[in-house]
């Protein structure tokens, strides 16, 4: 919950332009956990999180000049290059072929394995297979998901964004809820299955 | 009443506060409550809430490395050294820019003005260096220092430093007067002379009459028409300093020469 006594997000970015570093450090603590939670969603890998939000950051930096408040909030705009980022990443790792044979599909593979600290040993068994299955929704479902659900956005903001109108963020997290319910009540009938051979 | 397709529609959004009118979501609950399959849907996607919401509070303090705020915060402080070296470098070249305008407006103002107020029009016709100073000249110039100059027609007088070395050029200007022409040269108002004579030249001119008349000249008895020929002492940074009238027929002599 932000203070009222709390500098807006232009505000910091405006100081940040005038190379102000205490405003700097400030949005970034303020903005850099819900992009790296929405990297981490989206990639199920925590060190390519990291580089997304760091590359975020870096672009922020490097062109701080490109937000436009007229064309919707800082967070919408770090969410826009944050997805930009993550698409470059997954065509440069869709050029190497893996060694395995599984070859489905790679991101639902790296999302589902989850190399990183995503996959966390002390999930619950309920919490790890709401992972698995957002892992495995098509990725434009997963970001309506992710921004709608898990990092609470408006359809306005979400929509901004993705870049897109708040119709189509509204039923791709229509559908995505639905493929989410099917794959939970699908895993869950799985658990339940008695073994083969018990 | 709202039929299955409807409450569908609307399920994803019956818990997400400020989408749905009050009315709306109450038609919705009452549906759901009377059709098994709707009602069913409802409980799983209050069941997925409920396990988004776990995902949340879980993942709620996840941030990333400590390493990521570093290596951002250092491209920022890189990015502000850059910039302000090069805000000092466009200051730099901005102050050099002053200095040399400065500098040129100076030079031409330096050199400009006494320009502006000699004469009009000049056409120099001959230029010679100055008579090489008599040793009398010289040895005479060591114990006066005031030189009578003889004037064209008239007995002038040029008032010349207290010093030997003003002496001294007042008497190279007076050999000069010796040696070319019988008229003497008359000291220009803003010249330094004598005192910059020594690696100055004589100029033959000609200058429209009426400016030579402005420095007391009898141009009234000259021959010629709008001009008048004139002998200019001109010293080494180009100032005029002492000028003096010249007959045509010494004029044309030289010329010829």
């Amino acid at each position: 919950m932000k203070r009222s006594n709390e500098p807006t997000d232009e505000r910091l970015l405006g100081q940040m332009m005038a190379g102000d570093e205490d405003a700097f450090l400030q949005l970034y603590r303020r903005k850099h956990p819900a992009l790296y939670r929405f990297a981490l969603h989206m990639s199920g890998n925590a060190a390519m999180a990291e580089d997304v939000t760091q590359e975020v950051f870096m672009a922020l930096i490097r062109d701080t000049g490109r937000f436009d408040p007229a064309r919707g909030s800082l967070g919408g705009f770090l969410f826009g290059i944050a997805r930009n980022h993550l698409r470059k990443r997954w065509e440069q790792e869709q050029r190497f072929v893996p060694f395995t044979d599984d070859r489905d599909d790679v991101r639902p593979a790296i999302a589902a394995n989850g190399n990183g600290r995503h996959a966390d040993r002390y999930d619950d068994e309920a919490t790890a297979r709401l992972r698995r299955a957002i892992a495995t929704l098509p990725e434009n479902y997963r970001e309506a998901l992710v921004l709608c659900e898990l990092e609470e956005m408006s359809y306005e903001e979400a929509a901004a964004a993705l870049d897109c109108p708040v119709g189509t963020v509204r039923s791709r997290l229509h559908r995505a809820r639905a493929l989410l319910t099917e794959k939970v009540r699908d895993e869950r009938r799985v658990d339940r299955a008695p073994a083969v051979g018990e | 009443m709202m039929d299955c397709s409807q409450f569908r529609e609307l399920l994803a959004d019956l818990d997400r506060p400020g989408v749905l009118a009050a009315e709306l979501r109450d038609q919705a609950l009452v549906h759901a409550e009377l059709c098994g399959d709707c009602g069913q849907l409802l409980t799983e996607s209050e069941s997925l809430d409920a396990d988004l919401r776990r995902l949340i509070v879980k993942d709620g303090y996840s941030r990333a490395a400590m390493r990521v705020e570093a290596n951002v915060l250092k491209a920022f402080r890189d990015k502000k050294a850059a910039e302000q070296r090069q805000s000092m470098g466009w200051f730099a070249a901005a102050i050099g820019v002053a200095a040399v305008v400065l500098l040129s407006l100076g030079f031409w103002l330096y050199r400009g003005l006494p320009r502006s107020r000699g004469p009009a029009f000049v056409h120099v016709t001959h230029v010679s260096p100055p008579s090489p100073v008599p040793p009398k000249a010289a040895a005479d110039s060591d114990r006066e220092p005031q030189v009578a100059v003889q004037g064209a027609g008239s007995s002038d007088v040029v008032r010349g430093e207290s010093s030997k070395s003003a002496g001294k050029l007042a008497a190279d200007s007076s050999t000069l007067v010796a040696s070319d022409d019988s008229a003497a040269f008359i000291p220009l108002p803003d010249a330094g002379y004598p005192a910059t004579l020594d690696d100055g030249a004589v100029v033959r001119v000609e200058m429209p009459r009426a400016d030579l008349a402005a420095f007391g000249l009898p141009v009234e008895a000259m021959e010629g028409d709008g001009t008048v020929r004139a002998d200019l002492i001109v010293s080494a940074d180009g100032t005029p300093q002492a000028i003096r009238l010249v007959s045509q027929d010494d004029a044309n002599a030289t010329a010829q020469r």
